[in-house]
């Protein structure tokens, strides 16, 4: 049956995925995964980020198996599933950074904060050394020297897209860090 | 909306290799942790059949048992027929309603759990049932019981058959149909 699946269009082996074939999840993988990471990539999500999205896109695929309807062609399923979950990613992420954003600047110090808690300085360096060091850096930079990105981008010659992501995901990372404690 | 088809079209151009097989692993892993359990699912099926009973036991009598309501019901319309026939139905209507009402009320991955073992769970749910028809019932003969089984197996599998199993069965049947 695996094998006959490898001669499958993707519509049929959507609807064999529809009908319970957990197999044809990974022939469609196989064969689409490289096109959902470079459409990713082009749109400028860093490696990490990408892969976190392919893992979305095919957890939807498979999720979504049901509604597919074969009168449309697979790829093109794949393609508006991938649209949509990019634009949902990347407006979490707006939502996530411009949280974090708010929550820094109403603090008296611009130190980091977590849920509303002021951290003074040791406490902040305490948080940034569960980072990697270039995420400290720029952390530190950011928070604690009090630089703007375009300065911060000159310093470590980043681009401001690339360090306003680096700021977000390690925020992400201490709020994650915070909340399990 | 033009835009939309230059985007699709630079989305299937691209012809790059498979990304990590780590990240099918953890999708993998994701699928398995909220697959949902066939013990959960075997449980909620015989709630929905004890529901689908009571609501079939209303309009069909089942070896002579009713429920609120003389008379024969639908009964009286498949004697008509046959006694065969009528056995054979009221089978394949009391399990088609179950198996109905759980492709309703399941959701997408329990009732493919429930199509995956449908042999296995038609054929508890029918021998659950002929065996408290046997306690309860005067009528019980095994000819009529074995009438009643096939009628009932029929039915329950009818009514799980996907889509394409429908075109497929229909296919076989009278051949592909032309458009």
């Amino acid at each position: 049956m695996k094998n006959n699946l490898q001669d499958l269009s993707d519509e049929n082996l959507l609807i064999a995925l529809a009908e319970g074939d957990e197999a044809a999840l990974d022939v469609l993988y196989l064969r689409h995964s490289g096109r959902v990471l470079a459409y990713a990539l082009k749109r400028g999500l860093a490696k990490d980020r990408a892969e976190d999205l392919l893992q979305i896109v095919f957890m939807q695929v498979f999720r979504k198996k049901h509604l597919y309807d074969p009168k449309h062609r697979g790829l093109a399923w794949i393609y508006v599933i991938t649209r949509s979950e990019l634009k949902d990613y990347r407006n979490r992420e707006i939502k996530d950074f411009v949280e974090w954003e708010d929550s820094l600047s109403q603090t008296p110090d611009n130190s980091p904060i977590l849920e509303g808690q002021v951290v003074d300085s040791q406490e902040a360096e305490a948080l940034l050394a569960e980072l990697k060091p270039r995420e400290q850096e720029v952390l530190r930079m950011k928070y604690l020297e009090d630089l703007e990105y375009d300065e911060i981008a000159a310093r470590l010659n980043e681009s401001e897209s690339n360090l306003r992501q680096i700021v977000s995901r390690s925020l992400r990372f201490l709020r994650g860090r915070h909340e399990r404690r | 909306m033009k835009d939309v088809k230059k985007d699709f079209e630079s989305f299937s151009s691209v012809s790059e290799e498979a990304a990590s097989s780590a990240v099918l692993g953890r999708i993998k892993n994701q699928i398995a942790v909220s697959a949902p359990k066939m013990r959960n699912v075997a449980v909620k099926l015989g709630l929905i059949h004890l529901a689908s009973s009571f609501l079939t036991l209303l309009a069909c009598p089942q070896f002579g048992l009713r429920l609120f309501f003389k008379g024969h019901g639908l009964m009286h319309y498949f004697m008509q027929i046959s006694e065969t026939f009528c056995y054979a139905f009221c089978g394949a209507f009391y399990l088609a309603g179950t198996f109905v009402i759980a492709r309703m009320a399941l959701n997408y991955d329990e009732w493919l759990l429930v199509k995956k073992s449908r042999t296995l769970m038609i054929g508890s749910v029918a021998m659950i049932s002929l065996g408290v028809f046997t306690m309860l019932s005067q009528e019980m003969s095994w000819e009529l019981a074995l009438i009643w089984l096939f009628g009932a197996t029929l039915g329950g599998e009818f009514v799980s058959l996907s889509r394409n199993e429908w075109r497929s069965f229909k296919e076989n049947l009278f051949g592909p149909s032309v458009k």
